[in-house]
């Protein structure tokens, strides 16, 4: 405070602008904070009004709900921008700008309901396919091709001797083609489901197992077997049982499903969820979920915690599962038949953990999660607590929540617009959504206040054009 | 809950089997739409569809009341004409606790990025020492800055005298009344010499 004259001041407010203090009375806190301030941005040290929020590209032909978008690079390297809503997945259009009313097309509808409508798609791309679950007994995945070979081929015909066997390889008369065998089918079945076909198969001639000795006699040349999108988590091949599951990740060139909802071996095929189980693929094949064909995959349950699982985030080679009131650090430590390990870092009741589910999000070397006491940020250096002055406030928005809060981290807004930030998206009363906006490189907190509507899924980059 | 195995009919995605749109990298020739003939052939596989990989948006998938419907969004960061209000409370100032303040200017320093219109608003708190009871004033100006749209920095003075204790500058700028960039604000005023309240 200057003085010249007699009691004369100056109150200077600059930058660094450091968001919201709740911590002390409004008269209390330092002059770089506010206690009360909506829909500012703090970037380069500038308060901007914050980037206006537009409709961009309209939504899906059904107007159905988005649980979540994603973009990958498929075999040919060419780029899909994906949306995961509740009736299927559909992809963006290259055109899309020019041909206003079809800017998403539909590549597959989900032959059943979701049991869980309005649960966010845990997406994970890997290996130049997407991947995803939404809370029923599938893991989904599609590769941008126009027929996906993942899936296998289908030969229609007979079993006319023997049972074929998981995995053993069928040889066709004459030809000379050969395969490896999808499922198994025993005596008077009438297909036979292969994966990969090597060499230029025919209609007629008979294959024959060459463990089982079984013979398949075909009536028709192998058709691609089922449609793009594949359902890919077949955890036993025998009894053909799925799993899918809420969270979704990858560690160690393995897909690693959490908090699962499987198939069990019952008339009925009934469902089961399992909140503490964690199940991951093969080393490198994310098609191959049984250990009885692969070792490496399998799965492993936390029972020896109280609580259950709400989210998984991996930092660097390490794996981090997030349950209710703990932490689980999950290790790659071989490709073998036992290749993670799982160290609880709080394994008591009242541990740090995330509460909300879909709270965790991540950029690179850092995650970020909503505790019961704070909000955190977890690197390779440890945990930090972020929360800072705002966090009464933030607490107080989130136990007003009418749903589920949804976070999102992001590297930037657009290219060319690089921002760090840490997005907790709450829907309130009214059909409004209360942003909290953690803006890392000014370690403040803004919230932006959404009048027009609820945000329904995480926000990603992904290219438009 | 009793779920059948999942059975998956064929469809081919819409779009068929059209070479990808631009540079994308397809090199392989398109197929003919609909399954394969005989033998099939495995070395001629397109991708569906696609786009050429650039200008990653961040999307925000949102449920537009209005118009309930399911829409993409995004921030536009072009434009920072935001379409909600926008309020900043600066932080209440003990300049002397127990002591009337008369603050007598406003000082902005803004960054032009367009013509913007705000409410530039001081308040106290007025103690009378006789009935005890304490009143709130408010002075607050309309004002409109930039317009040159030229990213220079450039300053405001508003001339507005308030008096009592804890001044508190609130500057609110409503929805789509212009971008606005500020770099700097600052209160002047005086200690009252009457002395203790």
């Amino acid at each position: 405070m200057a003085g010249q004259d007699t009691g004369y001041f100056e109150l200077i407010y600059e930058p660094p602008w450091k968001g919201i203090d709740v911590s002390l009375p409004e008269n209390k806190i330092d002059r770089k904070y506010t206690p009360f301030a909506t829909n500012w941005m703090p970037r380069a040290g500038e308060l901007r009004s914050r980037p206006k929020l537009g409709q961009f590209i309209p939504g899906l032909p059904d107007n159905s709900e988005v649980l979540g978008h994603s973009s990958f690079s498929d075999a040919n390297n060419v780029v899909h921008t994906v949306a995961i809503s509740q009736t299927g997945l559909w992809q963006l259009n290259s055109n899309w700008r020019k041909y206003p009313g079809s800017e998403w097309s539909k590549v597959e509808n989900f032959a059943t309901p979701n049991s869980f409508p309005g649960t966010p798609a845990s997406i994970q791309v890997f290996l130049n396919q997407v991947y995803f679950v939404i809370g029923d007994t599938n893991l989904y995945s599609w590769d941008g091709l126009t027929l996906n070979s993942a899936g296998g081929y289908v030969i229609v015909g007979l079993v006319t001797s023997g049972n074929f066997v998981v995995g053993e390889t069928v040889t066709q008369a004459t030809t000379g083609a050969t395969a490896p065998v999808k499922v198994a089918a025993n005596l008077g079945a009438n297909k036979l489901q292969v994966g990969t076909i090597t060499g230029t198969p025919d209609n007629s001639h008979s294959w024959t197992g060459g463990t089982s000795g079984a013979i398949f006699k075909p009536t028709a040349a192998p058709t691609v077997n089922v449609a793009p999108l594949q359902s890919i988590a077949l955890y036993d091949t025998t009894n053909i049982l799925y799993a899918g599951g809420f969270f979704l990740g990858e560690l160690n060139a393995q897909l690693i499903m959490l908090y699962t909802i499987e198939q069990q071996n019952l008339t009925g095929k009934p469902t089961t969820i399992f909140p503490q189980r964690i199940r991951w693929s093969a080393s490198g094949l994310p098609n191959v979920w049984d250990p009885t064909v692969n070792t490496s995959a399998g799965f492993n349950d936390e029972i020896d915690v109280p609580d259950v699982i709400t989210g998984f985030l991996t930092i660097g080679r390490n794996g981090f599962v997030f349950r209710t009131n703990g932490i689980t650090e999950m290790t790659s430590i071989s490709t073998g038949v036992l290749p993670f390990d799982f160290n609880h870092l709080w394994a008591s009741d009242r541990g740090i953990g995330n509460v909300y589910p879909y709270s965790i999000a991540g950029y690179g070397p850092v995650g970020f999660f909503i505790s019961s006491d704070d909000i955190y940020e977890l690197s390779l250096g440890g945990f930090k607590k972020i929360g800072g002055p705002a966090r009464n406030l933030i607490f107080t928005d989130l136990a007003a929540s009418i749903s589920i809060p949804i976070a999102s981290a992001f590297p930037a807004f657009t290219i060319g617009f690089p921002y760090l930030t840490y997005k907790i998206a709450i829907p309130m009363a009214g059909g409004i959504t209360k942003n909290w906006c953690y803006f890392v490189e000014d370690d403040s907190w803004f919230p932006w206040i959404v009048n027009s509507g609820l945000e329904t899924s995480r926000c990603r980059i992904a290219p438009t054009l | 809950m009793a779920r059948p195995v999942q059975q998956f009919r064929q469809i081919l995605p819409e779009g068929g089997t059209r070479p990808p749109v631009g540079g994308g990298g397809g090199s392989k020739p398109a197929t003919p739409s609909g399954p394969p003939r005989g033998a099939v052939s495995l070395s001629t596989i397109t991708s569906t569809g696609g786009l050429l990989g650039s200008l990653g948006v961040l999307l925000v998938p949102f449920f537009l009341n209005s118009i309930n419907r399911n829409v993409f969004a995004i921030y536009d960061i072009t434009n920072f004409n935001t379409e909600e209000d926008c309020v900043y409370n600066f932080k209440m100032e003990d300049v002397k606790p127990g002591y009337d303040i008369d603050v007598h200017l406003v000082y902005l320093q803004y960054r032009d990025i367009g013509k913007v219109s705000i409410n530039v608003a001081i308040s106290t708190m007025q103690f009378n020492r006789n009935t005890g009871k304490s009143t709130p004033q408010m002075k607050q100006r309309n004002i409109t800055i930039g317009g040159n749209n030229d990213n220079v920095i450039y300053s405001y003075f508003v001339d507005m005298k308030v008096t009592g204790e804890r001044p508190q500058l609130v500057i609110t700028r409503k929805a789509n009344k212009g971008s606005l960039c500020l770099i700097t604000a600052k209160l002047v005023g005086n200690i009252e010499s009457g002395g203790q309240l």
